[in-house]
């Protein structure tokens, strides 16, 4: 326990942890603020919308985050699955 | 005087890495890589070496600009590997990580397809005993399966070029597109090897029963090499667009529940190599250029973060996520390092996997691909996820389990720090991996355009997992098994073969019976006839048999006279 303390870091307290998820935040929405002002040439239509690539990104995690779980109902067995 | 293969040197001096012990074999297995390479650069562009054997014209050198690309890329992480395996003891591993290199170097430049055979067969033998060094029942079973395979890929190989030689008269190793059903073969061959859909179980099966080091060997070669086979060969063949399609997208759903981070890296390897194929079905030089260039900057980036896994399974015993979490405590180089790596194969800018990764995405939108390319899009925040988040944020941060150790050993630090340099290197100057690709280069990847882009996707992919850890929405760590292609052969056809061979056997019980009680039935009457006091084992007087032959001479006279 006592070496536990000892061993506390920056990184183990919530709080910390919190400033670094909302300064995340915050590069994430200067970036997108950055589509508005950068001319791009797109290739394809869909690519050339604004807030194309925030959008893709957060949703194309999300979608494989939510897709692991059902994924897992399907393939996931017990670790000594092959030993029986 | 030079001109035996390129890699020979590997091969040959393996035998006195057998023989040396301690500090000398350390320092052999450093300097065979680096012998080998200045042999390397004593060839010219353009070099073809020929040699005549039973009326066949076969070329075991082919130097030219493409297999130069794989041949630095192959001795740079040979030299890596055996610096990051320099404590190792076992001289089995020594041995056998030489003689795979210096085999993948030579198929590299073979310049016939016979010659390619040979190597091909060599890589595959030498390879096992990376796995098989574990000296577990997992690693040995899982070695047999892989040898199997690998073995199998070879001996497909074989009969589609004998069907070759048949249909063109040629065995030379160049472009050979899918017209007939012999190039289909060694597509099939080359396909195994690069771990094609349904073909790639063999990859998450046996890399992560290597050692530690030998995995960091095995990723490097075996599926590069059959990559540059396919770019070799069937550069421009458009099924293998939507094949590599395919490979970017499936392994990320399942490295996102894996459970051991080193299978979860070689579902990893297995997405990484979908973006080379893609590049090699559009087969236009700005594709190919793409491949050759993923391919050198993959080999270090998938180098460095299995480097960074070996590490922790040498200190912590697991490469588990279930088992692991905080060890940037404990190991904070090794952490650096892996993070590198992470940030590398995500493709951040300033890092290898963004200016080479971007030349086939482009590549792809030049020739309208427009599915395939929002498929890789897709895959690259997949990337993200499981290699740029998962590996590091489950290995290193995560949950503290209280667990405490030494930093990794200070050669395969170095080895680290070595290849996460290059990983930054190539990220800051792409001119000097530019340079060397098979085809001119006129991309200039760091664009504001290009690089607000791509922060755009990956930064707010990294906020979709903050907002999902926060909730405690990502899959847990826990022990278990995932069942892959693999169930087929290891669940599904034992359960179907073991019956019928069940019945086969009491088949042939049955009829070994009845065959025993025909020989016992055949002997009792033998026995009868000649046994003790048969017909035919009686003793005759002399007298007797006389008068027998006097009688058949008497009914001779009678009748034949």
């Amino acid at each position: 326990m006592s070496d536990e303390k000892r061993d506390e870091r920056w990184l183990d307290q919530t709080a910390n942890q919190t400033k670094l998820f909302y300064t995340l935040g915050i590069f994430c929405a200067l970036l997108f603020a950055a589509d508005f002002v950068v001319h791009r040439h797109a290739h394809f239509q869909a690519e050339g919308m604004y807030g194309f690539y925030p959008v893709f990104g957060f949703a194309a995690y999300a979608l494989i985050v939510g897709a692991g779980w059902i994924w897992r109902r399907i393939v996931l067995r017990r670790e000594d699955y092959y030993d029986v | 005087m030079y001109e035996f293969p390129p890699g020979t040197i590997l091969v040959v001096g393996a035998l006195l890495l057998a023989l040396a012990k301690g500090r000398i074999r350390g320092f052999l297995s450093l300097l065979l890589p680096v012998l080998s390479f200045l042999h390397l650069l004593q060839f010219e562009v353009g070099t073809a070496v020929s040699i005549s054997v039973f009326s066949y014209e076969l070329t075991p050198v082919r130097i030219d600009r493409l297999a130069l690309v794989w041949g630095y890329i192959f001795h740079l992480a040979a030299f890596l590997s055996a610096l990051y395996a320099l404590h190792v003891r076992d001289a089995l591993q020594h041995v056998s990580g030489a003689v795979y290199a210096g085999t993948a170097i030579g198929a590299v430049f073979a310049g016939d397809l016979i010659t390619l055979f040979v190597y091909w067969e060599l890589t595959a033998i030498s390879s096992v005993f990376l796995v098989w060094a574990s000296r577990t029942e997992a690693s040995y079973r899982s070695g047999i399966r892989y040898l199997l395979i690998q073995v199998g890929s070879g001996v497909i190989l074989l009969s589609g070029v004998l069907l070759h030689l048949r249909d063109t008269g040629s065995i030379a190793f160049d472009h050979l597109g899918i017209g007939s059903m012999a190039t289909l073969l060694i597509l099939l061959a080359f396909g195994i090897k690069c771990a094609f859909p349904f073909l790639h179980n063999w990859l998450q099966d046996a890399y992560p029963q290597a050692t530690p080091t030998g995995t960091v060997f095995l990723s490097a070669f075996t599926t590069k090499l059959a990559v540059y086979a396919l770019a070799r060969g069937f550069a421009g063949t458009e099924m293998l667009v939507y094949i590599g399609a395919v490979m970017t997208i499936f392994p990320v759903f399942f490295a996102v529940i894996e459970n051991d981070l080193r299978r979860v890296l070689a579902y990893s390897l297995n997405n990484q190599l979908g973006f080379m194929v893609i590049g090699v079905g559009v087969g236009s030089e700005l594709a190919l250029n793409g491949t050759a260039s993923h391919a050198f900057a993959h080999i270090l980036y998938k180098a460095l973060l299995f480097m960074a896994m070996g590490a922790v399974i040498m200190r912590v015993g697991s490469s588990k996520a279930s088992d692991l979490g905080a060890l940037y405590k404990s190991m904070p180089y090794t952490t650096f390092f892996c993070i590198i790596g992470a940030a590398a194969i995500s493709a951040f800018p300033l890092f290898s996997g963004f200016v080479t990764k971007s030349l086939t995405m482009s590549a792809v939108a030049e020739n309208h691909y427009t599915a395939v390319w929002f498929v890789m899009l897709f895959a690259s925040a997949g990337v993200l996820h499981h290699s740029g988040i998962k590996i590091p944020y489950y290995g290193f941060f995560g949950h503290d389990r209280g667990l405490r150790c030494k930093e990794a050993p200070f050669n395969m630090l170095v080895a680290m720090g070595i290849t996460a340099f290059a990983c930054v290197a190539i990220g800051v100057y792409p001119e000097v991996l530019y340079a060397i690709l098979p085809y001119s280069v006129k991309y200039q990847p760091y664009t504001t355009e290009h690089v607000l882009t791509q922060l755009q996707l990956l930064f707010f992919a990294l906020l979709s997992f903050g907002i999902l850890a926060r909730k405690h929405l990502e899959p847990p760590e826990i022990p278990s098994t995932i069942l892959d292609t693999d169930w087929i052969y290891r669940r599904v056809l034992p359960s179907v073969l073991r019956p019928m061979g069940k019945a086969a056997i009491s088949v042939r019980d049955s009829l070994v019976t009845a065959c025993k009680s025909i020989v016992a039935h055949l002997l009792i009457t033998v026995r009868q006839h000649h046994g003790q006091n048969g017909l035919f084992s009686r003793t005759w007087m002399t007298s007797s048999s006389a008068l027998l032959v006097l009688i058949f001479l008497g009914l001779y006279f009678v009748f034949y006279t």
